[in-house]
């Protein structure tokens, strides 16, 4: 019998590390979050989880300031069903860098982030995750969970 | 390219008008918040649309309720991306956020899918809205596994 957490303050349940790991691991799809000009801003970006960290490509010379400008990003995943109305949500947080030079393409290629070769401008950003929190969205009649205190 | 997502060639900007068509023909989108010196916040939300104002209930979180009080900038996101077709978009609303007072007379239906309690309803109202559509070449090896090898 697992015993489930729930967030007082929100009703969900909370996930653990590895239940995100997971979840990552098995989407390819998530939401960078950075902010500019004060504003958020989020788009949605390819992905892969690698360990415990998530590796996505972009464009040089574009978001990659905006990412450095900022610190620390925002990265969202979710699975939400608009008919059951049950679904998760994972957020990490961390810095992010460009690691095109840093890393072995070979590593990069392993990835399968893109058809292979890349183009002349993409570049492979990964971001180390500072914290990993997960919600899931399940039922109060569900008979076993404890309080979050 | 000077776009600053640093998107493929196959992009298309939306209008305005597009936009908040394609955000009605949805029903989860995220909400984020700009924290001073931190990541982002991110949360997924089932909302409503009502002549551009995006609507939806919360039990607002200490970064989320200091945003809507001090009227800091909240961004709003949803998009739509089919990988078997290759075809997606993702619509962007900035503005600011403020609670709805006498929603219950307005006779929208606001039921929060999280199980929690949510007293308050938030309402974005936009100050830009900006999106794109994602075709073939964008989205081609974004699923996992795709033809690569």
């Amino acid at each position: 019998m697992t015993m489930r957490t729930i967030d007082v303050r929100t009703g969900l349940e909370v996930l653990s590390e590895t239940e995100c790991l997971l979840l990552l691991g098995r989407s390819v799809v998530g939401r960078l979050a950075t902010v500019r000009d004060g504003r958020p801003d989020v788009f949605p970006v390819n992905f892969r989880r690698d360990g415990r960290t998530i590796v996505f490509r972009t464009d040089a010379g574009t978001k990659l300031d905006q990412l450095g400008a900022a610190g620390v990003v925002a990265f969202e995943v979710d699975e939400i069903d608009p008919q059951s109305h049950t679904g998760w949500s994972v957020v990490v947080v961390g810095p992010a860098h460009d690691i095109t030079d840093d890393e072995e393409p070979e590593s990069l290629r392993r990835l399968r982030l893109e058809p292979w070769p890349p183009g002349p401008k993409t570049r492979y950003v990964r971001l180390e995750p500072e914290r990993i929190d997960g919600r899931r969205i399940v039922r109060l009649t569900d008979a076993h969970y404890r309080r979050d205190p | 390219m000077t776009d600053p997502r640093g998107a493929g060639a196959g992009d298309e900007e939306l209008t305005p008008t597009e936009c908040f068509r394609l955000l009605g023909t949805q029903v989860v989108g995220r909400v984020a918040v700009a924290e001073p010196g931190a990541a982002p916040l991110v949360v997924p939300v089932n909302f409503v649309l009502r002549e551009r104002r995006i609507i939806f209930r919360t039990a607002y979180g200490t970064t989320f309720r200091a945003a809507v009080l001090g009227e800091r900038p909240v961004s709003f996101q949803v998009d739509e991306i089919d990988l078997d077709r290759e075809v997606g978009w993702s619509v962007l609303v900035q503005g600011r956020a403020s609670e709805v007072d006498g929603w219950e007379a307005s006779g929208l239906q606001l039921q929060a899918w999280a199980p929690g309690p949510k007293p308050h309803v938030v309402e974005v109202l936009c100050d830009q809205v900006s999106g794109r559509r994602l075709h073939g070449n964008d989205l081609a090896g974004w699923r996992s596994g795709s033809a690569h090898l």
